[in-house]
């Protein structure tokens, strides 16, 4: 008898500790690579993109920046530009 | 009585940046004095308030060719913001009494944002709010920007970026009522029952709210807030999670829910299994609470870690907002009075008590400290605020997203289930940050021995003693008696659920 009830309670420590504790473990470990991999969506994808959409925009000022010389050629040639952008668009709404 | 809260901030601050430099005692002192009579003039108010409705103060034409009115009003809703700013305010300038750089400035930029707050919780009018919501936005960025830390010209700029894109956004949802009441008229009172065509409503409603949302830490419009939490001064933290944040909620609230209601409704569609606005923003919050929770589960930084449990926490409070029920809505309400006095007492503690001292934010430092022998104050401190933060029965989280909780299990279980997995996170992240920080077993490298031999951290301070017990107390106090806030909140809840705001 005796035994008996101290061969169960090996099973049930061998359960608690390897299974049960097994399982508690395992979605705590789950859980910390879950965490992690959010971390690294917050920081490069979430916060990453806004980052990212204010540096372009950054280079696109600069850009901008660079066609405000100063010089009226630099001027007349976008102007000249323009012209030839709405010609084409009036000719190709007229067409169809 | 609660104009005077304004009127008195921004008076105290246009004093501080005149008053001759140098002497820091008279500017901390002044600033301590101006917040205590602005929480006196709030506690005054709200016991006057209770069993009020809607009470209008003050109501002059400030540009009558628009209809626009410098309307000042309260109802229980209000009336709870404020007595929160209150608090946020005194504790801010108890944890704020060692700056010694351009102390006049700081407190001047201190109650100017205080100034804001106290207008935007009690304006009535939807372009008197606007400003307020603009006026309070200019101080946090400088805030941050001169008296900040860890990147502070980077979280400046993207707080500012953040907020004045949602503000965009919301000035073109105003303006657009304003256009289309044809009432003449910007007051939330007379707009409240001008009755917008459902289509317009169904336009408006997301873009008002979505830009107040952007200052709630809706994810995924969430990142200026762990990144401006960490840079800011810590009185600037306990504002910007204690109240600021707030802010972008009530805004959603008074004028989202309460303008355009019936953008909510369902859309007579399905997309990828949305049926509403109502889904599509309680989904967001869902998730803004569990990943908030895991992202401060992973987080090394000890500010990090709080920075990121206030986007799960304002979460409980959208949550609340989308349930549209007496229950949940009253919670929402709750939980931002709560979240700000827990969230301003944990900034508190990591930025004032222990980064004062030690110098250092990383847990893993932390751990060799052994703070909870050489803090054992700010230990004990920590000890409650985490169980608050946690939502344990006693405090007041525990009511506030106990009531959220059981209104959205009303309208979706699933949603309940969800923010389940955030609470659970949030004991480990808690748990976690607490044993790191102060119990932490790990051995004292020959440094830190030294250091600890050598150079015992600072006594705790009579300022920090006493901003701790008030924001302790505060939340003990709501969480052991929930029915001082909850009898003021739920007529207001129930008088705008009712439809407009009267």
């Amino acid at each position: 008898m005796i035994a008996f009830y101290e061969g169960w309670a090996r099973v049930s420590d061998w359960l608690d500790r390897r299974v049960w504790g097994g399982v508690v473990a395992g979605v705590a470990w789950t859980f910390g690579l879950w965490a992690q991999l959010n971390r690294f969506l917050d920081n490069n994808i979430v916060d990453g993109s806004f980052d990212k959409g204010c540096d372009e925009l950054g280079v696109g000022g600069g850009l901008l920046s660079r066609v405000q010389t100063g010089r009226v050629q630099t001027y007349l040639r976008l102007l000249a530009l323009a012209v030839v952008v709405l010609a084409a668009i009036l000719i190709w709404s007229s067409r169809a | 009585m609660l104009a005077w809260t304004i009127y008195l901030s921004f008076a105290g601050a246009i004093v501080l940046a005149i008053l001759p430099k140098g002497k820091p005692a008279l500017a901390r002192w002044l600033a301590l004095s101006v917040a205590v009579a602005g929480l006196a003039f709030a506690i005054a108010g709200f016991i006057a308030g209770v069993g009020q409705g809607l009470t209008v103060f003050v109501d002059l034409p400030w540009m009558p060719s628009m209809g626009i009115h410098f309307l000042l009003a309260a109802d229980g809703i209000s009336r709870v913001l404020v007595l929160l700013t209150g608090l946020a305010a005194v504790a801010g300038v108890l944890f704020s009494w060692n700056i010694e750089l351009r102390t006049n400035e700081f407190f001047a930029f201190f109650l100017a944002l205080i100034g804001g707050v106290y207008g935007v919780f009690l304006s009535f009018d939807l372009l008197l709010l606007f400003v307020f919501y603009e006026i309070a936005i200019v101080p946090k960025y400088f805030l941050i920007a001169i008296w900040g830390s860890t990147r502070r010209e980077y979280a400046a700029m993207k707080l500012a970026i953040y907020s004045f894109a949602g503000s965009a956004m919301v000035l073109i949802g105003l303006l657009a009522a304003y256009a289309n009441s044809g009432s003449h008229s910007t007051s939330l009172i007379e707009l409240g029952h001008a009755g917008f065509p459902v289509g317009f409503q169904m336009w408006c409603f997301p873009l008002v709210f979505t830009g107040f949302a952007i200052l709630a830490g809706m994810w995924p419009f969430h990142t200026w807030a762990p990144t401006g939490h960490v840079a800011a001064p810590t009185a600037a933290s306990m504002l910007l999670a204690g109240v600021v944040m707030k802010l972008g909620a009530y805004g959603c609230l008074r004028v989202g829910i309460a303008l355009f209601p019936r953008g909510l409704d369902p859309w007579g569609f399905s997309f990828i299994g949305f049926g509403s606005w109502r889904d599509v923003f309680a989904v967001l919050a869902v998730v803004g609470i569990v990943y908030g929770a895991l992202v401060a589960l992973a987080q090394t930084d000890f500010k990090f870690v709080i920075g990121y449990s206030s986007v799960s926490h304002m979460g409980f409070v959208l949550l609340g907002l989308m349930t549209l029920n007496q229950i949940g809505m009253t919670g929402a309400v709750l939980q931002m009075f709560s979240h700000g006095i827990i969230a301003g007492l944990l900034f508190a503690i990591v930025g004032r008590i222990v980064y004062d001292r030690t110098h250092t934010r990383q847990l893993a430092e932390l751990e060799t400290m052994h703070l909870s022998r050489r803090l054992p104050f700010a230990a004990w401190a920590f000890v409650i605020a985490g169980m608050a933060s946690m939502g344990l029965p006693g405090f007041s989280g525990f009511v506030a997203e106990l009531q959220v909780l059981v209104g959205a299990w009303k309208v979706n279980p699933w949603w309940v289930l969800a923010a389940g997995i955030g609470i659970v996170v949030g004991v480990a992240y808690t748990w976690r940050a607490l044993q790191k920080a102060f119990f932490g077993d790990a051995p004292a490298s020959p440094h830190m021995l030294e250091q600890e031999q050598g150079h015992p951290l600072a006594a705790i301070t009579w300022p920090e003693v006493t901003g701790v017990v008030l924001l302790a107390g505060a939340s003990l106090a709501v969480g052991l008696y929930p029915r001082i806030l909850l009898d003021t909140i739920e007529p207001a809840v129930k008088a705008l659920l009712a439809g407009g705001v009267q």
